[in-house]
Formats: structure tokens, sequence, C-alpha cells
């Protein structure tokens, strides 16, 4: 695999100076979800911006304050002269939906464009959908991941109300089932992880974590609460638990890629960052593996707050997806 | 690592999931309680569909793992003959399917009709839907002829006295069923058949992934016939044995209940093409069905008609938590449920102390004196009279004796209150008490537990927990809170250095704690991991603190069964209110977070009421009585509604009593105004 990375700039800098592109993201209640559209935007820039709405069961119920934050985030895109165009669909769009969001994305696509698919605030079960079709159809060549940090998150719960366990769409497990190893990247929440482990597990797997680094003093904290809650004794993953940047979906996928090695298939759960999520995604392309998640159908609405660094990663050029692609190409 | 770090960590009790999760049939076989739970649900394992119902972690899946051929074969390999309460029963070859697992439940979210059509054809999608799970339990039944052929399943072919021959020759014929349209024509093996099956699961994954958009012709044209195929997997198996003891298909399915909750849009079909297998009452085929306790009966419509599945003529219900709360020969069933599974754990963790076979005596035996007067240590408990008139209080303390039971004084004072809210007067009460009608057994019982609530609170303490049978009571005949309290308990003791299997009974405060614990995991389990847990999360924090607030208040203990609520049940019909009210109450109970009973009314009235508990172990976290009392708090389902879906301040008690102690506090308001106006003046 070769997947070129770093800061937006470099990346920018490097591959798509002097280039059309297509933006697709989300216009969402967090503050971050504007800044890769406003660093890239210029009049030939065509970007697309999925607005999301929690289902009307979730619990509790913040419609009101994320629509004022939605507001804020489109006033600020149309006071920097940003023209988007809007897409509503609900958190829990089936595949059919997802491929109705993409059917007007390929139609429209120029083939000089390159596709920015901005995963900040999209949430996973679009992202990893869309990013698979992205580098399955031929007419996208060019796809280009960004992911923009917030500057930190609220102490809150920051995502409740989880669904049971489900394959992320377009990424459900082989059948029969491969390997008899589940590997999680743990995030703040656990949500309803143990129905995973109910669904998926023939018998009780082998589990590897993946936890998110740096590890501020508060973030580690947190992680760890969500590996108790998740009901996993230190004993059980003693030796295998791998601390790898926030920020680094190479990484991810180099260390799938090695544990596929050892244990002849993997389950992935990805409840970490959104790069991990990336990282696994790819690996689940690549080797055929399931993405399992327990859908939260309500998000805290100060989820995030501020923008931090803001980062790009090369998915496919000139056709090939980097898991296709290794050190001799690019 | 020091002896009680090593205790800490082989706490035998520490995964409540694990005996759902085992599908290793040597530890099947090791934590299984057959001969308690076997009998008891024979149905399960007799030709026949059954909907085996209960809260979440009551156990079901532990009882349906039996009837897989994997499982029931290590068994009678272990011991050469099944459990023996199957030992009368026709032997059975049982497959099973994960719905979730196998990827049923995505069918329709990415719909075949709007690809081959450009319209979205639901009876199109069923259709597919019913193909893909036909072709997946072809290929589980295959795997289990393959096992049965193979050295390994010989005690199986043993028990079901199949002759080989015979299957063999049953298999050569199967490429040529008539359901299969010739997609199997060319296969000639074992192999071939499952290899075959294997590709045409593959492309309905591949579709429904979005890796393909076209299903190929071969699989299009040759959509398979659900119940003439499971008919035939049946006939291969009656065909196979003796004719005196026809050997019948079962089939285990589980997540039944997850797929309108992962399919909004499909889900209730896919539960129709489930409920149609069973409404065919197919001789050689049966259906077995775990779910959850208001799971099961939701969708009963079969596919493609408005009629619907008939409990008793098409299946039978086996209700697990009114099974394990049954009397048995004067002895709870889960008591010998819950000490078995105890049993076995210790015994898998290798313990080898004397205690491991005696669960209860770890715990102890509690009674309600005793735990009285832990609330007071050495102390006097004399304080806690001080609601009567002086002349009373004395009276009564002169009763009580030098060394008084606290529970004494506190019922003899509630007894007093009663008589004094009742409007009699002084001079007859001080009478009467001389017959220590606090005493009087049917009296005195359904009042302890208010009694011993309210004295915690009068010391400002937590209620303490502690005692074997204490923790069945709070387990509510759900083994996994069961082992929740039992890991609780045990982690707790083992940090403070206490060998639980030596050091026993565990001290009174160290099983509270570990109880109280237990109790907030359970609360916060839900929250965090159950469908619909927010919500009840939210209704938790407001009804049990008001649950509290009212028995803690009421200290003449007037009302000792409002610990919970009843309802008139036609008030849930005929609208939208009464229905969503209803639908939240069942999905409670399903998740083990209230517990319902039906509730015979003292009033006179022509509906039939049911009645509302929280699940005993969350008594501890809100302080309530775990045991119920009768005569819960009559409410009306528009009352409820308010209380669970429009934010409205629970008020615990009945409107005569609220309307008493608005009046109360108004006058209580007037007399603090009147000294206010004389200390101002």
């Amino acid at each position: 695999m070769r997947l070129p990375w770093g800061k937006l700039s470099d990346i920018s800098d490097l591959f798509l100076r002097a280039r059309k592109v297509e933006i697709l993201g989300s216009l969402s209640f967090e503050e971050r979800c504007c800044t890769v559209p406003e660093r890239l935007f210029d009049q030939d820039t065509k970007v697309t911006l999925i607005e999301i709405a929690d289902p009307p069961d979730g619990f509790p119920n913040y419609e009101q304050e994320i629509k004022i934050k939605i507001d804020h985030s489109r006033e600020r895109l149309e006071t920097g002269g940003i023209s988007y165009e809007s897409i509503q669909a609900g958190l829990l769009a089936t595949e059919d939906d997802l491929l109705d969001i993409l059917e007007g994305l390929t139609t429209n696509h120029q083939a000089e464009s390159a596709v920015i698919l901005d995963l900040t605030s999209l949430p996973k079960r679009f992202f990893c959908f869309i990013l698979k079709r992205l580098l399955l159809i031929d007419k996208f060549s060019d796809v280009v991941v960004t992911y923009t940090e917030p500057r930190g998150y609220t102490d809150e719960h920051l995502a409740e109300d989880p669904m049971t366990c489900d394959h992320l769409p377009g990424f459900s497990a082989p059948l029969p089932p491969k390997g008899d190893t589940l590997v999680i990247s743990v995030g703040y929440e656990s949500l309803s992880i143990r129905s995973l482990m109910e669904i998926y597990t023939d018998k009780k797997k082998a589990i590897k974590l993946i936890l998110a680094f740096p590890s501020l003093g508060r973030s580690t904290k947190r992680q760890w609460a969500t590996i108790r809650e998740m009901g996993v004794e230190p004993q059980e993953v003693r030796g295998n638990i791998e601390s790898i940047s926030s920020w680094d979906a190479e990484e991810i996928y180099r260390k799938l890629e090695q544990w596929h090695g050892d244990a002849d298939g993997l389950a992935l759960a990805p409840f970490g960052p959104k790069t991990h999520s990336l990282g696994m995604a790819l690996f689940a392309l690549k080797y055929d593996a399931g993405l399992f998640y327990t859908q939260p159908k309500v998000y805290h609405p100060d989820y995030s707050f501020g923008e931090g660094e803001c980062w790009a990663y090369v998915v496919k050029w000139q056709g090939i997806p980097c898991y296709e692609r290794y050190s001799t190409h690019l | 690592m020091t002896e009680s770090v090593e205790r800490r960590i082989h706490n035998p009790f520490h995964d409540p999931l694990v005996t759902e999760l085992i599908e290793d049939p040597i530890r099947y076989h090791q934590m299984f309680s057959e001969s308690i739970l076997v009998g008891e649900a024979l149905k399960v394992f007799q030709p026949a569909n059954v909907a085996l119902v209960g809260p979440q972690g009551s156990g079901k899946s532990m009882i349906l793992n039996l009837v897989r051929y994997s499982v029931i074969s290590k068994w009678i390999a272990d011991t050469g003959a099944p459990p023996e309460p199957l030992a009368q029963l026709t032997p059975f070859f049982g497959i099973s399917v994960n719905l979730v697992r196998a990827n049923f439940h995505a069918f329709g979210r990415r719909s075949v009709s709007r690809v081959r059509t450009g319209e979205l054809d639901k009876e199109l999608e069923a259709t597919v839907a019913a193909d893909f799970l036909t072709h997946y339990l072809f290929r589980e039944y295959l795997k289990g002829l393959g096992f049965l052929l193979s050295t390994d399943g010989r005690h199986l072919m043993k028990w079901l006295k199949f002759d080989r021959g015979k299957l063999q020759r049953e298999i050569q014929k199967m490429n040529r069923w008539d359901s299969w349209f010739g997609f199997y024509s060319e296969c000639r093996s074992l192999a071939s058949l499952i290899k075959r099956c294997e590709y045409r699961l593959s492309i309905w994954r591949s579709f429904l992934n979005a890796n393909i958009d076209q299903i190929p012709e071969e699989v299009w044209k040759s959509k398979a016939l659900l119940e003439d195929s499971l008919h035939s997997m049946g006939n291969v198996l009656r065909d196979s044995g003796p004719a005196k003891q026809p050997v019948s298909l079962f089939v285990v399915i589980d997540q039944y209940e997850v797929l309108p909750e992962l399919n909004r849009i499909h889900g209730d079909n896919l539960q129709r093409i489930i409920n149609t297998l069973i409404k065919t009452r197919d001789p050689v085929a049966f259906y077995k069905i775990g779910a959850r306790t208001y799971d099961w009966g939701r969708e009963l419509r079969i596919w493609g008609s408005e009629s619907r599945v008939e409990v008793q003529r098409d299946y039978a219900t086996i209700n697990l938590a009114d099974l394990l709360m049954r009397n048995e020969d004067g002895d709870w069933l889960f008591l010998n449920f819950a000490k078995d599974v105890a049993y076995k754990r210790m015994k898998e963790q290798q313990y080898q102390e004397a205690a491991v076979e005696h669960i209860d005596e770890i715990f102890g035996s509690t009674d309600p004196e005793t735990e009285a007067r832990l609330y007071f240590g050495k102390r006097a408990p004399i304080a806690i009279v001080k609601r009567v008139p002086p002349r009373i209080k004395r009276r009564i303390e002169s009763l009580c004796g030098v060394n008084p039971s606290p529970l004494d004084l506190r019922l003899a004072e509630a007894w007093a209150l009663q008589k004094l809210q009742k409007g009699i007067r002084e001079k007859i009460i001080i009478s009467e008490l001389k017959h220590r009608p606090w005493n009087n057994w049917s009296w005195r019982k359904e009042r302890i537990p208010i009694a011993l609530l309210q004295i915690a609170s009068l010391t400002n303490q937590k209620r303490r927990y502690f005692g074997w049978k204490t923790i069945l009571f709070l387990s509510g005949a759900n083994i996994s809170s069961f082992l929740l309290l039992c890991s609780e308990i045990w982690d707790l003791a083992t940090k403070l250095d206490i060998n639980p299997l030596e050091d026993y009974p565990l001290r009174a405060s160290v099983q509270a704690d570990g109880i109280h614990e237990a109790s907030n995991q359970w609360r916060n389990r839900d929250r965090n991991e159950h469908t619909g847990g927010r919500k009840r999360w939210e209704v938790l924090s407001r009804l049990g603190p008001a649950i509290h607030e009212a028995l803690v208040e009421d200290l003449a203990i007037s009302n000792p069964g409002h610990s919970g609520f009843s309802v008139r049940e036609s008030e849930f019909s005929g609208s939208e209110r009464g229905e969503r009210l209803a639908r939240f109450l069942q999905d409670a109970v399903s998740w083990a977070i209230f517990e319902e009973r039906a509730h015979t009314s003292k009033q006179r009235e022509s509906s039939t009421r049911r009645k509302w508990y929280l699940h005993p172990l969350l008594s501890p976290a809100f302080s309530i009585p775990h045991i119920r009392s009768k005569e819960p708090l009559y409410v009306h389902a528009e009352q409820v509604y308010e209380w669970i879906f429009e934010g409205k301040q629970i008020k615990f008690r009945p409107l005569r009593s609220r309307r008493l102690k608005e009046h109360e506090n108004q006058l209580t308001l007037r007399i603090e105004d009147k000294e206010h106006e004389a200390s101002v003046g």
C-alpha cells in the first residue's frame, strides 16, 4: 500500500495545484465542517454538503440546538462566499439512500476534477460507504480524503442512544466469517459494543485494541473508561494494545495487515477517531473484512469545538486505489 | 502476583455473557445447567414450533444452543447419551441461523427491485430475502450432514439411528430438488453443493455491499421456494432414520427481534418470512425462536397475507421468566439454577474449596432485625420515634424495652401514626399499644421492607442489602443480574484482600457495597448499551427517586405496596398515546428494567389491570424495596404517559394523599408565615 498523506497544505501543493476539485462533505453542527471548503474553495470548485438529521426516535432530542449550530455553519460559508449544493439525509440512511446521494455526484463529475471526500463531520456509515464507491467506480480517478481535527471535545457523552450492532453499509463480513480476531479502535464511547460480541462471535474472539496517540491525560482516561465499559478485562488484552497517532490512517492499515497475517482474518470495530476508521475501511476493502458499529441515534450538539490541524490522504490516484499501489508507483 | 490479585483476575462471575457466547461445545457442556433447564423447557426439544421468550439475559440462548447438532453431538460423545430429560424424546437434528450475522436483516436496504425494475417492490425484496435464507439454511444443513458423515459425527449418527447408505443416497438426489430450479444440477457431491451454495450467498452479499450492481441471471432465475426447500431437508432426515422414530429438522432462529430496528423499511416483512415458516406447520421441519419478552408477537402476520400465526395452533410459547419464578416442591426453580450456575463457574476456574458447593453460605443469611441494628451500630435507636405525640412516644419506648429493636420502634410508631391519621384519639391508641399490634404478622410482614428503608433514611444511610436470599430476590430470576451481583461482590471482597471462599459469610458492608455497584451498573448498562436505553435511563432518574421519596415520607406506612404502579389494561388501546406508552413499558420489561405482572384489583372495575415495578436489581440504586407488597399505586395511563413522555414531575402518591400533602404544606407555610410575621413584629 502507498498512501501519500500529510497536512492539507502540503498535499494540496503536491497533488491538487491547478486541479479542479469537487468537495463532498457535511454541513454540520461542528465548526470544523467549514474548514476544508474554506481552504480549498475557488470559483471552479464544486461543493456538495450533506445535511444530516438525527432520527426522530433518538433521545435526547437536540434538534433545536443542532439547527441553530447548522445555521451558524451555513452563515459562515455564505459569508465566506462559498457556494455549495446541499443534500438532506437521515442519519440512518440505507445503502439505497447513500447510492442516491452518490448518483448525483457521479452524473455531474468532471473527469479532470479530483474528488475531495471531507470526512470531518460525516458519520462513519456515510463516509465508509462513499469512500468505497469512490474507490470502486472508474469514473473517479483521483480521490483525496480530508479530516480536520477539533480543538477539543465536550466532556459530556459525545453520542448516545446506540442501536444494536450492525455492519456499516457496504461492509458486511464474508460468509462464512473469517478469522477469530476482533480489532476495536477505541474512542470516547463504548456505545453498545457488547452487542457486537454477542452477535458476531462464534466463540470468544481474541480482542486487539487500538488507542489514539498522543494520549493527553484526559483522553487516555476516557479511552480506558471506554475499555472498562466494554467489559474487557486488562488480562484479556495484555500485549494486544497498540497506540497509533490519531491522524495516522496508514499506520492503522499496516498494523491490521500485520495482525491479519497472524490471525487469518479480522473483524473490525471502528469506534475511535475517524482517521482510524479510514485506515480500517481501506483495509476492509483490500482484505474483504467486516466493519461493525453500534450506530448512535443522537450526537451531542457540542460534540467538538474549534478547528485544529487539517490532514489529507490520497486514497486513489490516476485510477489506482492506494491499497493496490506499491512504493514504486508514486 | 498476590493471591488476592489472582482471585480478582479469576473472578468466576466476571463475564455475564459467557454462557451466551459458548458455542464451543466443550465449554458449553461444562457450564450448562441441563438438569434444571432442559426438563423445564422440554417443548424446545420436541417436534413443535416454539417461541422461547424472556427478558434480556434470562438464558434463552443457553437453552436453544443445545438444539444445535454440534453441541448435542459433543454432549453425547462425552457422556454416551444426551442430557437425561431428552432420553425419552425422539432424536432431532438441529441447525441454526443468527439472522444478523447472516446479513438477512440487510435485505431491502439495497433494493433489488429498484435495480431490476426501477421501482421499489416489497414483494420482490421479500422473495430474494427468502431465497437467501433458504440457501443459508441449506449451507448450514449441508455442513451438518458433512459432520454426521465424518468421524466426529459418529456419536450423533448413532443417536439418530441413521442408515449411512440411505443418507448418502439422499444427498445424491439433493441437486435435483424442484425448489432449486436447476441451480445445483451440476453438483455431484456434498462438497460441490456447499461450494455452489456459498457462491450464491456471496452474490447476494456482494450486491447488498454495493460491490456489484447486477445479479447474475443464473441466480436471479432460480430463486428458491423457502418452505419447499426446508421440507425437502426435513424429508431427507426422516427417510434416513428409522420409520418408527422419524428424525425431524429443528432450526434455531436467533436475532429475530432486531429485524425491524436494523431494517426500518423491510424489517417487518423479513419477520413475516419467518412467520410463514411457522405457519406452514411442516411435519418434518420445526422452528425454535428466541426473543425478548415482548419482541415476539409484535408482528404475527405471514408473508403476503394478513393471516397470522396462532399460539397453540401454530406454535407454543415458553416464557422463561415465568418458568424460573415458579415454585417447585417448595423450591424456587431459579434458586437451583443460580446455585448450579455459580457452582459450575467456580469449578471452571479450578476453585476447590468446600464453599464452591455452597454459594449460599458465602453470602450468609439476613434478617430484618439484624439489618435494622446495623444502621445504629452501638448507638441506641431511641431517636427514631419522633413523629407522634409525647405520650404515645413514651408508651412505645417503654413497651419496646431497654435495648429496643429499631424495627419495632419504627413499626410501632407507624401503627400509631396510622391510627392518628384516622382520627382515633390518643388515649385509645395508648391503650391499644399494650397488645403490641405492630407484631401482627400480616400487618408487619408487608411493612418491614419499608420500615427498613425508612430507618436507613432516618439515619442518613444507604439501605444495606446483603445475604443469599436478598441476592436471589434482587436477581429477579434473571441469570445475568445474578452473575453481575456475584461478580461485583467478589471483586470488592478480593480488593479488600478477603478470600470469598474462605472468609465467609462475607461482611454485610462488603456485600452491600458490591450490590450497590451492581445496581448502578445494571442501570448504566441499559443506558449505554441497549436500544432505547437512554430514554429509559432518563425516566428512571425521575421515577426511582419519586418512588423512594413517597415511601420514605409515608411514615405511617399506609401504602406499603407503593413501590410499583397499576394501570387498567383497557387504557392502553384505542389511542396513539396509549399504544406508545404500552410499547415503552413492554420494551422496559424486555430489557429487564421493569417487571410486569397481572394485577387483581381490589376495586370494583370492569377492566383487568397490570402492574409494573422496577427490576429488583435497580432497587439498591434508588433505595426502594426489592420485595413487593400488595396493592401498588393505582394510576391512569394518561398520568404515566405524562411522566414518561412529557417530563411531568412524578408524584408517586394517590391523589387523595397528594391533596393531603399539599394541604399539610400549605398549613406549614401558613405557620411559617405567622412565625416570620411574629419575629419581624
